[in-house]
């Protein structure tokens, strides 16, 4: 595999900065030679929309995912889903979508998990919904949505990242009761899905 | 050893995985710069944040401070290195426009040891009041400028300015973009370099411009550029990337640069790019050598066509035929930011290889996206205490008041609910705005952050002091630089290294200019009612101030969440008075998310029903 683009979205808060991280760094350990993150701070981290594009593999030359050339897709919420699908213009890229609404707030719109759904589902080689807040509420706490997603990503063999060198990742990034929650969550998402 | 530790101690040929910001820290660390300052602005502030903790880390300490703005941040920076020290200090873009003054006449009395002014870009706007390119400041000052691409090279280009300064004796500045400050990758450290320290030694008619010796000045200044011009020439920054013979060629500098090598690997085409690095003085034999046997160049660049246009100067002072374009023709956008998909259409469309990728379906599907997708912009955090302060202003003042906002988190107060924020210049701008606006007959308050107020606000208050403008100015004092990642300023009584140093208020400053002031808690709202309303009775000719302080919501220990009761009704008057994040609504009443209060009470205080009630135990979410 020449390149690896993963668009990762989300509510300012979620760990979608995080989550790129913990993407990259995983895939530096691998020995992919190039990775490269492109974030945004400031401003759009109050709660706003939060984008963040993950690169690796032989050659990583930018750090913006050239809109043709999108290989997995993580939304944290649904509505930031549906915000940035427009950015995936190949069809031969996989999704894994947070089933989870963040709805912004004095929004009056309301929209169901379906409608959203409906509108992605032609647009992905494969698409999952999984219920990652659910889960990560299960395994301890909320915050680990975003570990969830990306346990469900390699459960779904969507990532050519291994589970163990995730979790070496985890346990340089995160210390104490932050990593345990956040080991628990991956290892329950693991197990949840492979039982399905 | 954590990450703060690599940047500081890391050896020579390490391999970190950085932030362009963190790369240009490790570039200063690298160069033994030994005064550093700033004032914290997106997309720069990481190169502070780390410098202000590698500082206490380094086994060599060097001096870090974060200024009360950009032109004092310049100065302190500056004259250390006219006397010296090796120096650095950076700023967002905007930020230079807030030093340019010193800027300017830095050029001309220069530096004796390596000095570097780092200026961050923000194309598209991400955190930033416009997308001017401060490339144009290189050229009006007439200094020069280095332009990194990735991480890499942002630290090596700020290490390698050091030396061009040190040899031609005056600042260099170096252009970042926030695709290039917020950009994550591999970065090879390379070694700590010792620079020995000098003394200032006096020289008035070098140092001193009075408009004889700064004449004078000028003429060095020029010389000294076309010193510059050479190592411009020579400089490794500036090369030719797959130099085939071939009949098109392609021009680029910054993040453009990246975009259009993978643009030209897409499109599969071999074309030979000139990669400029050194973009102030250009090296014109260099550029020359490249466009002869050329029959069409594209530049690419970020933002204003500079190289476009100055290479177009340079092919018809050497009288070439080759057709030079770029955004001139359209070919790339002069808003926002590229990518490599805007690149790649622009170079296939300049270059007839009839290979643009359709971006119609794409942006139909975006427009439909956006149309059914609410909004989500950047909102006051749960619990934040502006809340409560606009919350109190609007109930107590006529909605036709004209509400003139300043730089800060408390900008968002312009969204719903409380839409409080009609004008909005920059820096410390509120109060010399309203100033403006109570002169046309409309009644003006100002709103202005804390560390803004130390910016800049100092000097508009005491104008509107001076000159008797009747303004209210509200000082929204949430005790740290909220917005830019929470560092010290003057009113916390912390420095950059963690020493202890006086808390200033601008109580003090009321004080001392004799004007009617009254400081609450923002989280007190009847009690702040009756306080505001009294000053405001007393208010005589001239501007009165508000205080409203309350730690910022997200440094602020929760020991309390508030949970809603049965007898909510629904009516959502805390929803619409508020707008906190916390509050959602379910089945008809309304829920507060628990994971996300901070316990501030606002909502159980606006509640006519009483609905709102303490819990002491945190709920997990």
């Amino acid at each position: 595999m020449k390149e690896y683009n993963v668009l990762v979205v989300g509510v300012g808060g979620m760990g979608v900065l995080t989550t790129a991280q913990l993407l990259a760094r995983t895939a530096l350990k691998q020995g992919f030679s190039k990775a490269l993150i492109g974030e945004i701070h400031g401003m759009a981290q109050r709660g706003g929309s939060v984008i963040a594009e993950v690169r690796f593999g032989e050659e990583i030359l930018s750090p913006i995912i050239p809109f043709h050339r999108n290989s997995l897709y993580l939304a944290l919420e649904l509505f930031e889903a549906l915000r940035y699908s427009y950015r995936v213009l190949n069809n031969d890229c996989y999704a894994v979508l947070n089933n989870f609404f963040l709805k912004p707030p004095l929004s009056k719109i309301e929209m169901s998990s379906e409608t959203v759904l409906k509108y992605l589902r032609n647009k992905f080689e494969r698409m999952e919904v999984i219920d990652a807040t659910k889960m990560a509420k299960e395994a301890g706490s909320s915050v680990s949505a975003n570990v969830a997603l990306v346990a469900a990503a390699t459960a779904f063999k969507f990532l050519p990242l291994g589970e163990d060198s995730l979790k070496e990742t985890m346990k340089e990034m995160f210390k104490g009761e932050n990593l345990e929650l956040n080991i628990k969550t991956f290892d329950y998402t693991i197990s949840r899905l492979g039982k399905r | 050893m954590n990450l703060y530790e690599r940047i500081a101690l890391g050896e020579k040929g390490e391999k970190l995985f950085l932030l362009g910001n963190e790369a240009i820290a490790r570039g200063i660390i690298e160069a033994d710069a030994q005064i550093v300052t700033t004032y914290p602005g997106t997309p720069s502030s990481e190169i502070g944040n780390t410098l202000a903790v590698t500082s206490r880390l380094y086994d060599k300490p060097y001096y870090f401070e974060f200024s009360v703005n950009e032109k004092v941040a310049f100065e302190v920076a500056a004259s250390a290195a006219a006397a010296g020290y090796r120096s650095a200090t950076f700023m967002k873009h905007v930020g230079l426009n807030v030093a340019s003054d010193a800027l300017m006449t830095s050029a001309y009395i220069g530096v004796t040891s390596g000095f570097v002014v780092i200026t961050c870009d923000d194309p598209n706007c991400w955190s930033s009041q416009n997308e001017q390119d401060n490339r144009f400041y290189a050229y009006l000052a007439n200094l020069p400028l280095l332009e990194p691409s990735n991480p890499q090279e942002a630290k090596d280009m700020t290490k390698e300015a050091f030396s061009i300064s040190e040899k031609l004796e005056v600042p260099v500045l170096v252009r970042s973009t926030t695709r290039v400050s917020h950009t994550r990758g591999v970065v090879f450290l390379g070694g700590i370099e010792n620079i020995p320290t000098k003394k200032f030694v006096k020289n008035p008619t070098r140092f001193v411009p009075v408009p004889a010796v700064a004449r004078g000045r000028h003429k060095i200044l020029l010389k000294k550029m076309s010193e510059a011009k050479e190592l411009s020439e020579k400089s490794i920054f500036n090369f030719v990337e797959s130099n085939k013979e071939n009949i098109y060629g392609v021009v680029a500098c910054g993040a453009a640069y990246s975009y259009t090598l993978e643009a030209l690997k897409n499109l599969d085409v071999e074309i030979p790019v000139l990669k400029l690095g050194m973009t102030h003085p250009l090296p014109e034999r260099k550029i020359v050598d490249f466009l002869k046997n050329k029959d069409k160049v594209v530049i690419v660049e970020e933002l204003e066509p500079i190289l476009e246009t100055q290479i177009r100067a340079i092919a018809q002072r050497n009288k070439l035929g080759t057709e030079i374009v770029g955004k001139n023709e359209g070919f790339f956008p002069r808003v926002s930011e590229l990518n490599v998909v805007y690149v790649l259409n622009g170079l296939s469309a300049a270059l007839n290889l009839g290979k643009e990728i359709d971006l119609a379906k794409m942006r139909e599907s975006m427009e439909e996206v956006r149309s059914i997708v609410p909004n989500r912009p950047p909102v006051l955090c749960p619990g934040c205490p502006h809340m409560g302060s606009y919350h109190i202003i609007k109930r107590l003042l006529p909605p036709k008041t004209i509400w003139s906002s300043d730089i800060g988190c408390y900008s968002l107060g312009m969204n719903e609910p409380f839409k409080m924020a009609d004008i909005l210049y920059c820096m410390g701008s509120s109060i010399g705005a309203a100033s403006g606006i109570a002169k046309t007959g409309s009644k003006a308050v100002a709103f202005i952050g804390d560390s803004t107020f130390w910016h800049a606000g100092l000097p508009e208050l005491v104008n509107a002091v001076y000159n008797k403008h009747d303004v209210l100015v509200v000082v929204l004092d949430n005790l740290t630089t909220a917005m830019t990642g929470h560092q010290v300023n003057p009113g916390t009584g912390k420095t950059a290294r963690g020493e202890t140093t006086k808390v200033l208020t601008p109580e003090f400053i009321a004080e001392a200019l004799g004007i009617p002031f009254v400081t609450v808690d923002p989280y007190e709202i009847n009690r702040s009612i009756k306080l505001v309303k009294e000053l405001l009775k007393r208010k005589g000719e001239g501007p009165a101030l508000i205080v409203f302080r309350q730690k910022c919501a997200l440094i602020r220990p929760v020991s309390k969440i508030f949970e809603v009761t049965d007898k909510c009704t629904g009516c959502q008057i805390c929803i619409n008075s508020l707008g906190c994040p916390a509050l959602t609504l379910k089945n008809g009443r309304v829920f507060i998310l628990g994971n996300l209060c901070r316990g501030c009470s606002l909502c159980a205080q606006v509640c006519p029903f009483d609905a709102i009630k303490e819990v002491r135990k945190r709920v997990k979410g």
